[in-house]
Parts: C-alpha cells; structure tokens; sequence
C-alpha cells in the first residue's frame, strides 16, 4: 500500500515537474532549430521598418533578439517613436521623416517592413515597390480597398517583387502542426471550421481568421454572410478608424463551411477554435495554450500549444524566407482574399445578413473602409 | 435508439478472446450483442449466461438467423479463421476478425475483395494500434514534426511457447504471422506502404531469427529485429524516431516522449476502460466504421492487413 501511495506521489511530481518542461520545450526547440539554420545559411537580415507603433516594436524586438540581424533604419511620423524604440533596444537606429530619402536607404537585399494602419498601406507600399524595392512584409490588412489591393498585386508582379502579409499563422510551427494533424487521417476531413475569438473587429482580427481557414481548408471563400455589432466601440488606434464586430457564416468552394464568431458581447477573448472533421474533432484553445484531438475511437489527445512564444517565431521565420526570396506562405493574393471577405461582411450587414457572393463586383471594389 | 436501429452483433467464438469483445462491445450503446456460437455449447452457453443473451449454440448460422444479427465477431480458433471469415461474409454480415484472418496475404485480399463486393466492413481485430500509447506516439511525433523512422525490437521466445503445446504446431511454425504481426503491422500503421525490403533471417536456437531494414514510401526507414532467444524481459519496443522528439514504448503499454533538450514525460497506458487494453477504442471502431461506411483510422480492413501479411512474408 505504501509503495502504491510512493508511486502516485513520484507520478504527480514527475507530470508537474514536466509540466512546466511542456510549456516552453516545443517552442525551444523549434526556436533552436532556427537559429541553427540562420547561422548555417548565414541568413542575416537587414531590416528597415515604416512605423514603430505596437506591431512595429514587436518586429523590432524579434529582430533584435536574433544574432547578425539589424535594424538600419525607421520611418514615422513621430521621431519620439524611433528613438523611444531605440532604447529600448539599446541600438542605434537611424531616423527618417523623409520618405523618398528612407526607401532610398532600402539596400536591394534588405527587407523593408511596414507596420503603420491601414490607410497608409497602399501610399506606402506602392511607393516602396516603384522605387524599387524587391522585399516587402507588410502588415494586415492589406488596404482599405479592394482596388487599392489589386493595383498593389499588379505592382508587385510588374516589379518581380516579393511581398510578404502578416497574416502569421502560416508561420507558426503550431498551425504546421494542426495541418499534419489532420493529415494523419485519424479524424478524417474537415467539415466545419468554428471560431470563436470575442470582442474584435473583422479587419483587425477576422482577416486573420479568414486567412487561416483559407490555409486550413485550402480552398478559397465562396461566399459570406454576416451581421455587424451596431455598437462601433473606438479602436485604440485612433477615433478615425472604424472596424465593427459581429459574426459571420463563410462558405469555402470546396463544401467547407466556417463559422466567425468576433461578438461584441463576447467580452472575454476566447480565442477558441473547433475543427470539425468527417470522424472527431480537434478543439484549439490558443488563449490558454491546449490543443485536444477526440476520435472515432473515442479516444483523447492533447498537448500543450505554444502560441503567444510561436507568434515571435513565425516573425523570425517570415523574415528570414523573405530575406531568401522564398515565395510567401501569405502573398498579396491571399491578404486581399482576407480583405474581400471582410468586405463582404461589411456587404451582407447592409442588406440583412444575406449572403454574398466573392469575388465582389461593383462599386465596392473602390470603396475605402476606415479599417485600422 | 431503439432495438431495430442497433447493430445486432453475434460473437463466434466463446473462448477467452469471445469473452473479452462482448466485454468491450457491451459498452457501446449502439450496439446490442444478440447471440454467440462457439463449439462447445457449454462454453456458448457461458457466454450467454454472462451477458444475458437469449440466444446461443453450436452452429453460427443458425444463431445468426434466429438473431438477425448483422455483424459478427470471428473469434475462432487460429487455424478455422479464414474459412469462417469467409462463410460469414457470404452469409452477409460485417465482420471483426480475429488475427490472422489468413496465413497468406493472397487469401486476405481474396476475403477483402469479397466484403468489398458485399458491401461490407471487415476489420481486423489489430487491437494494439488502438493502445492509447501508440495512438499517443503517433499523434506526438506528428504534432513536433515528421517522423523520420521506426525501431522494432520484437524479441519471441517461440521455443517457450512451442514447449508449452498449447497449439497445434503450425501456431509455432507461423509464429510470425500469429503474434508478431501486431508489431509489423504497427510499423505499417505508422509510416504506411512499403517500398524496399532488406532482410536476413537465419536459425537461432530451435526458431528463426529475423532482422530487416524497411524503406517506406513515406520516405521514413524502419530496423527490425526479432529473434527468439534474446534478453530484456522478451518486451516488444517500438521507437519512433522524430523531428524534435522521440517516443519509445517499452513494452507497448507504457514508454517515454523524450524531447530534444534531453527532458522526458512518461505515458503510460490509459486503463480506465478496465478491460483488455484497446479492445474498447477498437469496438469503437468498428461500430463507426458500420455507420460511415468504411473502415476508420486506426482500423485496419482486410485490404490492409494483407499488404501487412506481404511485409511479414516479405521479412
């Protein structure tokens, strides 16, 4: 009996002990492996940033914690923001308030990243592209307009550029995981995709959404239908943005349905998804960090899901391919696929969440939202 | 769900392994275990008195027609499998068959095409791909990365076995294809169809020793050893060897996920089902497989289990 209650207690110790080993193992080694192939392909990036805001910072932080990779130079309207970055990074970044001088700085290997809103993408980044440059990470959304977004497509081709979109999931060793997953077959194919985020705009988060079931489902989005939270809550990027919440039903071409959950009265962010296949499901729960798989045999897996720490991975990840001129995982197509059907969202709310066919037509093509 | 809604299952084969899938399916609320048959009709009458059945007997197709049950358990006596497989699948019910459906994987894939014909499922009772270890092992490797190859350790005191003459000598001669097949055919079930064999086999003892280097067409390599006399407590090992992790099992019930700083976690075999271990998840299984239609992962029809014989006899 008391070596029974010896075991118990020695299993307990060893499943907390590893516990805590789980939390960060997954994302150390991936972090490891990739700092190995940046040293053995000596992959230095050269980065010059357009924006130091939050998002800004963010990549700055990640490209500062990689050895061999600088930060050369910084553009925004508030200097304060460079040099408030510059500290706290305790590099020397040199400052620019002049545009046409910064994107005259832009080496041809260097990787210029843009992570100012959305109603200065398109200024920006077809400046960028008719000056010359070949590799660009912008931030989502891409534009505030779908022609704003097809012209930058058209720009980017015409100047064999490459062009990178925040859209990070893609490369977050974790959704590689939830790929492979499902390819196990274990669970079989997917049927439905639900997600349920909480209170969020559709361009700030939804074209995130969109574009990881996009990738999941690999097929594209057939149609939309959604309803748009009367309440417009100010975003924290400024007054002049507007990016509603609500919830919307997607179809995807090939029988995929998804459904967005982004309400207002979901005040807490759940940040929950449920891929719901042919013979189980796999139930994502990436603010608390699990992911659960439940099969036919009724049998139960889960792990830990290392997401807050892969999100800075992926950054690295992005950057370094985009350096390597390797082809994006989310291109420009794929980022305004995302905006389209935010847009579409927007479309459906007007006339009572009916649905709504893509590619949209029309005049909405040229309309300008006031997406942060 | 009403009486007429669920499966009507009739177990064939009131030995230990009859006993133990009426167990397992007893569990299942879509399933209602209408008859047994065995040789004896004391033991089928055991069988029935255990688990309430009003009808029993001798002669499955009799029970099958009083019952009208609609899937079977084959749990006959190794060397009767085939033939019985064979008789149900023409009498027309879905079938989970007790191992080795067949001792060639010609015969196998002649009993596959004629459930296919039927219309009907046939599972192989391959109850250790149903472990919860080995599940665990698969869907870790694949979560950290890819799987880059397999170790099997498969030691079988045969000659203890032969000894003991339980059987008929031909179990013993065929040892390989009877019980070492789990194993074989988990390496299927985790890197799948097999490209390139390289294998020696040789006496050693009273038994033949086996060892083979497999290349899969999912590119992962396997090692395979399996010889009757070795030491380490004759427990079968499986390694998978994968990006960023490795899992070992041994034996199958309990191993370790050792990670690439050199941390592991145990994991051991979920037992909270308190019967044989994967016998519940496997007439899970089945049962979902009648209802889709085809056979679910990790099920293995008899399609299936014949490019595992092919290994075997490959090996």
């Amino acid at each position: 009996m008391l070596a029974k209650i010896k075991t118990i207690i020695k299993l307990i110790l060893q499943r907390l002990k590893v516990l805590g080993k789980e939390q960060n193992e997954y994302y150390q080694f991936k972090r490891i492996k990739f700092i190995e192939s940046v040293k053995l392909e000596k992959t230095y990036v050269r980065a010059h940033i357009v924006g130091c805001g939050a998002m800004g910072r963010q990549i700055a932080h990640v490209i500062n914690s990689i050895e061999g990779w600088q930060i050369v130079s910084a553009f925004d309207k508030n200097l304060e923001s460079i040099s408030k970055l510059s500290l706290q990074l305790n590099k020397q970044i040199a400052a620019s308030q002049n545009l046409d001088q910064f994107l005259g700085g832009v080496g041809k290997e260097d990787v210029l990243i843009i992570a100012t809103t959305a109603n200065s993408h398109y200024d920006l980044a077809s400046q960028a592209l008719k000056s010359g440059i070949k590799k660009i990470f912008i931030e989502k959304p891409i534009c505030t307009s779908l022609a704003d977004a097809e012209s930058l497509i058209q720009l980017a081709k015409l100047n064999s550029a490459t062009v990178y979109v925040d859209h990070l999931r893609r490369w977050t060793a974790t959704a590689e995981s939830i790929d492979r997953l499902i390819r196990t077959d274990s669970i079989g194919k997917i049927i439905t995709i639900h997600y349920v985020f909480g209170r969020a705009g559709f361009a700030m988060i939804g074209t995130h959404i969109f574009d990881y079931c996009r990738m999941l489902a690999k097929s594209n989005i057939m149609e939309v239908r959604g309803l748009l939270d009367s309440i417009h809550r100010p975003t924290w990027r400024g007054a002049e943005f507007i990016d509603p919440s609500g919830s919307c039903e997607v179809k995807m071409e090939n029988g995929i349905k998804v459904i967005v959950d982004l309400s207002d009265n979901l005040e807490i962010q759940q940040d929950f998804l449920i891929i719901f296949c042919e013979r189980g499901r796999l139930e994502v729960d990436q603010r608390n960090e699990r992911i659960r798989m439940i099969g036919p045999s009724g049998v139960e897996w889960q792990k830990h899901y290392p997401w807050k720490e892969m999100v800075n991975y992926g950054l690295g990840l992005s950057l370094s391919e985009l350096s390597r001129n390797i082809p994006p995982r989310c291109s420009l197509i794929d980022g305004k696929a995302a905006l389209e059907a935010t847009i579409a969202v927007h479309e459906s709310s007007k006339i009572g969440g009916n649905w709504i066919q893509l590619p949209l037509r029309g005049k909405i093509i040229n309309e300008k939202f006031s997406f942060a | 769900m009403t009486g007429s809604d669920k499966i009507r299952l009739l177990i064939i084969g009131a030995g230990k392994m009859g006993h133990e899938h009426a167990n397992a399916f007893s569990k299942n609320i879509l399933v209602e275990i209408v008859a047994v048959s065995s040789r004896t009709s004391e033991s089928a009458m055991k069988l029935a008195k255990r688990f309430g059945l009003a009808f029993y007997g001798t002669d499955w197709r009799e029970e099958a027609r009083r019952s009208n049950a609609t899937a079977a358990v084959i749990a006959v006596p190794h060397l009767l499998t085939e033939k019985t497989a064979e008789e149900v699948l023409e009498y027309g019910l879905h079938i989970l068959v007790e191992k080795p459906v067949s001792l060639h994987s010609v015969g196998t894939k002649a009993l596959g095409r004629l459930a296919e014909s039927k219309g009907l499922i046939a599972m192989v009772a391959m109850n250790r791909r149903f472990y919860s270890t080995v599940l665990d092992a698969i869907l870790t490797s694949k979560y950290y990365g890819n799987i880059l190859a397999l170790t099997v350790i498969a030691p079988d005191p045969v000659s203890s076995y032969r000894a003991e003459g339980k059987y008929d000598p031909i179990v013993y001669d065929e040892w390989f294809k009877m019980n070492t097949i789990h194993i074989i055919d988990l390496m299927r079930l985790i890197a799948g169809d097999v490209l390139e064999v390289n294998a020696i086999s040789n006496k050693v003892g009273y038994e033949k020793s086996r060892v083979a280097l497999v290349k899969f067409k999912s590119g992962i390599s396997g090692s395979f050893v399996s010889i009757n006399s070795m030491g380490g407590m004759n427990q079968w090992e499986l390694i998978l060897h994968g990006e960023g992790v490795e899992v070992r099992l041994k034996p199958l019930e309990r191993g370790n996920i050792i990670y690439a700083d050199g941390s592991s976690k145990p994991i051991v075999i979920s037992r909270k089902d308190n019967m044989k271990p994967g016998l519940l998840a496997q007439a899970n299984t089945f049962v979902n497989s009648i209802l889709l239609g085809k056979v679910c992962f990790p099920g293995s029809d008899l399609d299936d289990h014949a490019r595992t014989l092919e290994l075997a006899e490959l090996m």
